[in-house]
């Protein structure tokens, strides 16, 4: 619980926001959340009981997360294009109410642990979920530039994968790290990636553990702090790379479901052919980018910014993950694109 | 504490107690937090064996250092070279850098390494 006199002013923004009396009967930080702060609240609402998430700012964010006041924004936007998001409430810019700008909305049930739900997810749902999150991915994909409500996204790229494979170098750079691992793999995206066809919002964060489900079902998408202007194929090549598929390595489709499936589902919701060697590329780019992520999150520790084991400890996934992109980026892949394909 | 060997062994059995006597015991917060320090023990362990394996294996073949790290003290030239298309899709840069991060990935995290890349690292089985 906060302390009495910030719980009061959450009571008083909480009932002047929702237009009804308020009576809050918790409030409670939840576990993780290294970019954010998320907090679950309980309250009764005029007569109904009813349970809310905020989520604010971390200390120390990570390079090219939005503020919450963007994200808000990119929630919105995607629930109005029928994407299964937790419903945003409000947003809270003064940081008198809570120590910082935050985001309401109202809390969704299900588990949203990658490893857990890829362990305990049962094989007579394996192919309902993979269906869902692909037609949820393709509504995703439907919004597109330019929009007035997300102009705080900037003007697209002129080609997506290029903009990409500079910021993880300039972020190297950043980190002052030289890692010629990941300068390999992200060499060979730089030769690989085509340039892509259209632009597309793209949530750039979409995988097992970004989203919620229950009994099966999928209840929420989750982590819109990455998305930006760019190209479709990324979000299904970063859904399906191997790091993101935990202890179910043979289940391409995010460690929950067929590869095949996902791509028919999202063919018919989107009406948009997969360009299958543009997502297996942006598979190698996915290994390099949560590399990158993973040494950014490491350095909030070792800069003494944010002293943390578990800072510490995400910074070393980045070794495994340079070896990742490297096994996916062997001389014979380099051959491969004389000869046209190497999907 | 004489070498690296001994204090490994120590952490080694810092991490069995920790493991046996707390974390079994330890539920939610307490248990992530424990399976934190674990693994973090087991890193520190792991770096120090293979530390300690590099050296007697540099002392067994005089002169030759048996796993190579070339890329130690001019990463930063690798990368411009990299970066500048000179080593696109060269075989033994390829090798040299798989080497590399297969000896960092068994400090780690070892159980992601195949049997096929420790042998081309150098590493005992």
């Amino acid at each position: 619980m906060t302390g009495a006199a910030t719980t009061e002013k959450l009571r008083l923004w909480l009932s002047d926001t929702l237009d009804a009396p308020v009576e809050l009967t918790a409030v409670s930080r939840l576990k993780g959340g290294g970019i954010q702060e998320n907090w679950t609240i309980e309250a009764i609402v005029g007569e109904e009981t009813k349970a809310f998430v905020l989520r604010k700012d971390a200390p120390a964010t990570i390079e090219a997360s939005h503020s919450r006041r963007h994200e808000f924004a990119l929630i919105k936007a995607a629930h109005d294009a029928g994407v299964t998001v937790p419903t945003p409430l409000a947003f809270c810019g003064d940081p008198d109410i809570f120590g910082g700008s935050f985001a309401l909305m109202e809390k969704v049930k299900g588990i949203g642990l990658g490893p857990k739900i890829v362990k305990e997810l049962k094989d007579e749902h394996r192919l309902l979920l993979t269906q869902q999150l692909a037609i949820e991915m393709a509504r995703i994909h439907r919004i597109k530039p330019p929009r007035a409500d997300l102009q705080f996204l900037g003007k697209p790229p002129a080609d997506f994968a290029i903009a990409e494979i500079n910021l993880m170098r300039e972020w190297l750079d950043q980190l002052k790290l030289s890692k010629p691992g990941l300068e390999w793999a992200l060499r060979w995206c730089e030769l690989h990636i085509p340039k892509n066809r259209e632009t597309t919002l793209v949530h750039r964060d979409f995988r097992t553990g970004n989203y919620m489900v229950e009994q099966g079902q999928l209840t929420a998408v989750l982590d819109w702090e990455f998305a930006c202007w760019g190209d479709p194929m990324f979000d299904i090549g970063w859904f399906h790379a191997e790091c993101w598929r935990f202890s179910r390595p043979d289940f391409h489709a995010g460690g929950i479901g067929d590869r095949r499936a996902f791509y028919a589902a999202y063919t018919a919701e989107s009406g948009r052919d997969i360009d299958e060697a543009a997502v297996k590329a942006y598979e190698v780019l996915a290994h390099c980018r949560w590399a990158v992520i993973a040494l950014q999150q490491g350095d909030r520790h070792i800069s003494g910014r944010e002293p943390s084991l578990e800072h510490a400890l995400t910074g070393k996934i980045a070794e495994e993950l340079e070896l990742m992109a490297l096994r996916l980026t062997s001389p014979e892949r380099w051959r491969l694109r004389d000869e046209g394909s190497f999907a | 504490m004489t070498n690296n060997s001994e204090i490994a062994n120590l952490l080694k059995a810092a991490e069995k107690l920790l493991r046996d006597n707390v974390i079994a015991h330890s539920q939610s917060d307490t248990r992530f937090s424990g399976l934190m320090v674990a693994s973090a023990i087991s890193m520190v362990e792991r770096s120090l064996r293979l530390e300690q394996d590099r050296a007697a294996a540099a002392r067994d073949v005089d002169g030759l250092v048996p796993i190579p790290n070339p890329f130690a003290s001019n990463s930063e030239a690798l990368v411009h070279l990299i970066r500048g298309g000179v080593m696109d899709g060269a075989d033994d840069a390829y090798r040299r850098l798989m080497v590399d991060a297969v000896i960092r990935t068994s400090v780690t995290k070892p159980s992601t390494v195949t049997a096929v890349e420790r042998r081309l690292a150098g590493l005992e089985e």
